[in-house]
């Protein structure tokens, strides 16, 4: 397997994404403790490292190749880059003690270590891909349990830190892409009833971030009382229908206000090409634009999953990482609007 | 991981959380009881809303609510005795210590769980070899059929007698499979345990 660099945290941006037009990606993770050491927020540091010690040997000893990436000893900008690349939580970045992401070989697949909960075992994948994802998940975690003893209660099932955890320890998220319902001013509607499902709807990255760009994650708040397939099938339906009902709100937009929806897209088109300063929530909503323009068949300067790597590439420690220095706000501003011109401008 | 929001006004832990949607956007706001429950026509629109599930989080402001009774009725005073942490320090930050603390407040957690949930049954993977793994299996029908039912053993034909003859010999294995599932529904697990011990020692003898 060959090292692990920060461009590789990307690497499921290049995959074919299934139904592109309104889904980003797709994630899945389950957590999961080991029965014989306290919770990773109370834990002392030399349990921290058992902790972390036992999952590399399970690892070794289930013949899975890793590549591990010891949290702590990043940088704050190399650790920002990895919560960018959405492989990392808000919470990991904030590094911790015996902190530990495993890279895995298979596609999409990584093990955060010691964050709320022991183990994150997650999958990301580009577009819908949620069997897949939570395929790949379980022939992992099966691997892991025949090596290590984890914390099980007949009753509640997987045991975690929090206990809006607990059970199958699944959590399955779709990042959507809504710019029609946002537009129509529908998502509002849609969003409510997200509760009744067992669902919830989260930031641009995950629990308590903010939203940005018409970018919404949709994932299950219940993980008790059903199973697996059960908690994946019941948020695959929702999905479906609320990508319906953005496809049948692009579908309107373009076929009642056609001059608007393309003058919308143009504009970011403009703002993308032209700006000499631009924010990254700025270009996130030109982007997102854009984006809509892709779908639409409006503009076909890029793809899909061009315009996904742009999205990511042009937040700031990417940037930051790309220019190999760091830079303040008023630099960064330069040269995020540098780099939308060059990647639109090489496209026409 | 939940966390803690305080009271946009004054800072007190939140109860009560609303979405306002700007420009399509949705934002979040907090409050605390007395905030929420001051009369600015916004947060009354926001309690309105909690009832049809504007709220995008319904089971935390329940837990919330009763975070707010229990202030009254002071938490019951239990630490785990693995890691030593209180019910009330779990109340506070909604996370626990150790595994052992589901055991040491199984009581409440059970209630917590219901909050959170809506069920206390787990219904999905088991470890491997996880010996509890069919024995405690909920002993209402699945919900859905998705979710797998415990396959009866298949067994061949001279198995099947040697089975006959375990069961002469040890009749009751169904009468205790009977009181297990009964156990399970009184939520009786400590009898439960006990009694999927006896079915699975009377197994080892069929099976050996």
């Amino acid at each position: 397997m060959p090292p692990f660099n920060l461009e590789t945290a990307d690497e499921w941006l290049n995959e074919d994404a299934p139904h592109a037009d309104v889904i980003i990606s797709t994630r899945t993770r389950y957590a999961r403790n080991l029965s014989q050491y306290p919770f990773s927020p109370r834990a002392k540091s030399p349990q921290l490292n058992a902790v972390a010690n036992e999952i590399e040997r399970a690892l070794q000893q289930g013949n899975i190749r890793f590549f591990p990436i010891l949290i702590s000893e990043l940088e704050e900008l190399e650790r920002q880059y990895l919560k960018e690349s959405h492989l990392i939580s808000a919470e990991m970045e904030r590094a911790g003690e015996a902190r530990v992401l495993y890279y895995l070989s298979t596609p999409g697949l990584s093990i955060l270590v010691n964050e709320e909960d022991h183990m994150r075992i997650q999958c990301l994948r580009a577009g819908l891909r949620l069997r897949e994802a939570l395929q790949s998940l379980d022939q992992l975690e099966s691997q892991l349990s025949r090596q290590l003893n984890f914390a099980f209660h007949e009753r509640f099932g997987y045991l975690t830190a929090c206990p809006t955890n607990v059970g199958t320890g699944l959590r399955v998220s779709v990042m959507m892409h809504l710019p029609a319902l946002v537009l129509t001013n529908n998502v509002e509607e849609i969003l409510q009833l997200l509760p009744q499902y067992g669902l919830t709807v989260r930031g641009f990255y995950g629990e308590n971030s903010e939203f940005l760009g018409d970018f919404f994650q949709i994932s299950n708040e219940v993980s008790l009382g059903k199973s697996e397939p059960q908690i994946l099938e019941e948020l695959e339906r929702v999905v479906i229908q609320i990508m319906d009902r953005e496809q049948h709100a692009r579908q309107a937009l373009f076929d009642e206000k056609r001059v608007k929806i393309e003058d919308a897209i143009w504009r970011a088109y403009g703002t993308l090409t032209n700006s000499r300063l631009i924010s990254s929530r700025d270009a996130l909503r030109q982007l997102s634009h854009l984006r809509l323009g892709i779908g639409q068949g409006i503009f076909d300067g890029l793809n899909d999953q061009q315009l996904n790597r742009l999205m990511i590439d042009v937040q700031p420690a990417h940037l930051q990482h790309k220019e190999k220095n760091p830079l303040e706000e008023e630099e960064r501003d330069c040269a995020r609007a540098a780099l939308l011109r060059s990647r639109l401008a090489n496209q026409n | 991981m939940a966390v803690f929001k305080k009271c946009e006004k004054c800072g007190k832990p939140a109860v009560y959380k609303s979405t306002k949607f700007i420009n399509g956007k949705p934002f979040d706001r907090f409050f605390c009881e007395d905030h929420a429950a001051e009369s600015s026509s916004y947060v009354q629109k926001t309690q309105e809303s909690i009832n049809q599930a504007l709220k995008i989080n319904e089971t935390l402001k329940n837990v919330f609510e009763s975070m707010g009774e229990s202030a009254a009725i002071a938490f019951p005073k239990i630490n785990c005795p693995t890691c030593g942490l209180s019910f009330e320090e779990y109340k506070r930050t909604l996370l626990l210590g150790c595994p052992d603390c589901y055991r040491a407040f199984e009581e409440f957690m059970i209630t917590e769980l219901r909050k959170f949930h809506g069920d206390v049954q787990h219904m999905g993977r088991h470890p491997e070899g996880s010996p509890s793994a069919s024995a405690l299996e909920p002993a209402k029908p699945s919900a859905s059929a998705a979710v797998k039912p415990i396959p009866e053993p298949q067994e061949e034909p001279e198995e099947a007698m040697e089975k006959e003859e375990v069961e002469d010999a040890a009749p009751g294995i169904e009468e205790l499979r009977e009181q297990l599932k009964e156990a399970v529904e009184r939520e009786d697990f400590a009898r439960a345990a006990a009694l999927r011990d006896q079915i699975r020692s009377f197994e080892k003898k069929r099976s050996a």
